[in-house]
């Protein structure tokens, strides 16, 4: 079971009092030291006397003088707390969460291993090189001390030799856009939902050529992810003219019904020679679509609505194979999209394609 | 609210100013004055001189006392130690109007506004942290002082030099290869600092109870750049919050040493390495006005109020337990000198927040 660390009082108050709080928890004002930290691995009451917000994982010390090994640490606070993100197997509270959940191998609750992103694996990322032979930590993909302006703390780094070189992925707050940033979080307030519901995350394409987002996944997943044309896509620029296949889905680069009257737009059950290709129609009859990019702002009727990686997938996992999201059109939406453990793939192509 | 003994007052106020060498060397030597603490019979009416004030006949209730002595312990420290002008006052408040270097005790159930967990605690029975000391009977000032404040001749600190007395008559400790003390020097009007040993002391005879005991004029050196003697000392009972470099209570691997899993109390000089280590630029401690005490090897500490830059700050400087500890406590949690740099550094620091404290060196955030 996970326990609270100390810190975890000191965090719900903040959560509650309400400053600038979203994936920019653990930056700047909000980066508390002994939230992870202890000096001396002997702490036996939080800072403000209290002695039952003090647990640690009992074989430290730990290098970096931290609590607990990372995983345990992150998940003290993170995992059925109540008062941050719940971001390990199912949600504690009642939301759909933007990111889903993680899972590991030695907590399968319906989240196994081969259904997202896998808390201690040393399996190398998929389509890329990279692992960590220690494991998956969150800190892999999050900054623990945060950065300014990067979504949920996810790393970027100014170093050309890091995976994470420029991959900047900014972020805006409480119903202000701004199109230029990657990701706007529609909710307002300090709720956990309004931060981390899916619904309260909307996407924006300030290049319509590229995707922050992919790009940023792309630091693991490499051959996943960049523009028509690339080697690792194929395609072109604007999508397929017919000439240029895709190699791989594009995450960028296209938009859903391009190259409208040629191969891109087909109505549901159409034929000739664009059965492959995605329908605006079909992606906007949907009662429950799945997130796209937006470059106008316009996610309900845009024309200039884009495919990324958060469309077909959960960052952290769900239920289903691969993370992905099953979603039918109709019904009650879940971290599973609508349709749910039952659904199946073809539900979530059906979101955009016509077969 | 018991008072010092008049006789003794006055022999410690003409010693201050007499200039003899006294500052936590009270109660030792020459000026260890036997009927300060014991009683013979129990029975006070007057003092040496005939003199009958309470001050001088007061006796704990519920005597008599182990050791002849006049109380137990604590509340026979505590009749001089609390509330008194002529000497320091170590428990909760004072209005001595200095900040003091060891801050306040406390005791169990808090006392003034100094709750049980803002540092060390009279009469505490729990274990100290880190270690496995405790005393069943609760925490007493002899835990710590040696209450004859003797220097044994062949004792040295903890970079080998001979200590002829002991620091605020703290307890020898064993660093594994004998007794050692910790030093220190009483300096004439802030000259150069003697390098050789542990602690500083401003301004030496003839001075103030601020002169002896206020933070702003105890200053901490570095005569060994691998060791602490204040960090050995603290070691006798906080076992595993102190140790060697490299070794299984602090880890600490490479040179400039890094990893570790404690915080380091020596051999981690400030600024030493980058990334997400300490910091002596501008964004660390060089851009602080007001600085924490550090060790030093040279006797630089800076001038408080000036911040040094970017590129000003001394190289060498160590943290060690009382750069972020008050050795009684203080008003905040673990005693920790809440001090964000920018204002006066009072017992307490000048917030009530523990995060800027550690951004005295550190730069995240």
């Amino acid at each position: 079971m996970r326990k609270i660390a100390a810190g975890g009082l000191f965090l719900f108050l903040l959560c509650l009092s309400g400053s600038a709080i979203a994936g920019d928890y653990h930056v700047n004002g909000y980066l508390i030291c002994s939230d992870c930290h202890t000096m001396h691995y002997s702490q036996r009451h939080s800072y403000s006397g209290d002695p039952t917000q003090v647990v640690y994982d009992p074989t430290g010390p730990f290098p970096k003088l931290l609590k607990a090994d990372v995983n345990y640490l992150c998940l003290a606070c993170h995992d059925g707390s109540g008062f941050a993100p719940d971001v390990f197997g199912s949600n504690t509270t009642s939301y759909v969460r933007q990111a889903g959940g993680l899972n590991d191998p030695t907590h399968d609750t319906g989240y196994g291993t081969y259904k997202g992103h896998t808390l201690s694996a040393t399996d190398t990322a998929p389509g890329g090189t990279w692992n960590n032979p220690n494991g998956l930590t969150c800190i892999d993909c999050h900054a623990p001390h945060g950065i300014t302006e990067q979504f949920r703390n996810l790393w970027t780094s100014d170093d050309s030799s890091d995976k994470f070189h420029n991959k900047h992925l900014t972020y805006m707050l409480d119903g202000q856009n701004d199109l230029t940033k990657d990701v706007f979080i529609v909710g307002t307030g300090f709720g956990l939902e309004s931060r981390y519901g899916a619904k309260s995350v909307k996407f924006n394409e300030p290049d319509p050529q590229k995707s922050a987002y992919a790009s940023w996944c792309g630091s693991c997943h490499e051959n996943f992810h960049g523009s028509g044309g690339d080697a690792s896509m194929g395609g072109a620029h604007g999508g397929d003219s017919g000439s240029t296949p895709w190699l791989r889905h594009p995450v960028a680069d296209v938009n859903i019904g391009q190259n409208l009257g040629s191969k891109s737009d087909q109505p549901m059950g159409g034929g000739g020679g664009g059965e492959d290709k995605s329908s605006l129609t079909v992606y906007q009859s949907h009662t429950n679509r799945v997130q796209v990019m937006s470059q106008s702002g316009d996610w309900t009727n845009g024309t200039d609505v884009t495919p990324s990686c958060f469309s077909c997938h959960k960052a952290h996992g769900n239920k289903n194979s691969f993370g992905l999201i099953f979603m039918r059109g109709t019904g009650t939406v879940t971290e599973e999209g609508d349709a749910g453990t039952t659904g199946a793939m073809v539900d979530l192509c059906r979101q955009c394609h016509v077969q | 609210m018991n008072k010092l003994l008049l006789v003794i007052g006055i022999l410690a106020l003409v010693v201050f100013t007499a200039g003899a060498s006294l500052a936590g060397d009270y109660h030792s030597g020459e000026f260890l004055i036997c009927s300060d603490c014991h009683t013979m019979h129990y029975s006070r009416s007057h003092d040496m001189s005939g003199a009958t004030g309470t001050e001088f006949t007061e006796l704990g209730t519920g005597g008599p006392f182990h050791y002849l002595l006049k109380a137990d312990p604590n509340d026979l420290c505590l009749m001089c130690h609390d509330g008194g002008t002529d000497e320091p006052d170590v428990l909760g408040a004072h209005a001595n109007g200095y900040d003091r270097s060891a801050g306040a005790l406390n005791e169990v159930g808090g006392v003034d506004t100094y709750q049980d967990w803002m540092g060390h605690t009279l009469g505490s029975t729990a274990t100290a942290p880190g270690g496995t000391f405790a005393n069943v009977d609760g925490l007493n000032c002899l835990n710590c002082h040696h209450q004859h404040g003797y220097a044994g001749s062949g004792t040295t600190d903890m970079a080998g030099n001979p200590v002829t007395s002991l620091y605020r008559n703290l307890k020898y400790y064993n660093d594994g290869t004998g007794n050692k003390g910790i030093s220190y020097t009483i300096d004439v009007n802030d000259t150069p600092a003697d390098l050789t040993k542990d602690v500083r002391e401003r301004y030496g005879p003839g001075s103030t109870l601020s002169d002896h005991y206020s933070q702003d004029n105890i200053d901490l050196l570095e005569p060994a750049p691998t060791k602490s003697g204040i960090a050995g000392w603290c070691k006798n009972c906080h076992t595993s919050f102190h140790g060697a470099t490299g070794g299984a209570e602090v880890g600490g691997t490479g040179s400039p040493p890094e990893e570790w899993l404690r915080h380091p109390q020596a051999e981690a000089n400030i600024g030493a390495l980058g990334g997400g280590h300490s910091n002596k630029g501008s964004r660390g401690l060089g851009g602080k006005l007001y600085r924490v005490r550090f060790m030093s090897p040279t006797g630089v500490w800076g001038t408080q109020g000036t911040a040094w830059g970017d590129t000003g700050a001394p190289a060498d400087l160590t943290p060690t337990c009382l750069s972020c500890h008050k050795g009684h406590g203080n008003g905040r949690a673990f005693g920790l000198i809440c001090a964000t740099g920018t204002a006066p550094i009072g017992e307490d620091g000048d917030t009530d927040q523990a995060k800027p404290l550690c951004k005295q060196c550190h730069t995240q955030g």
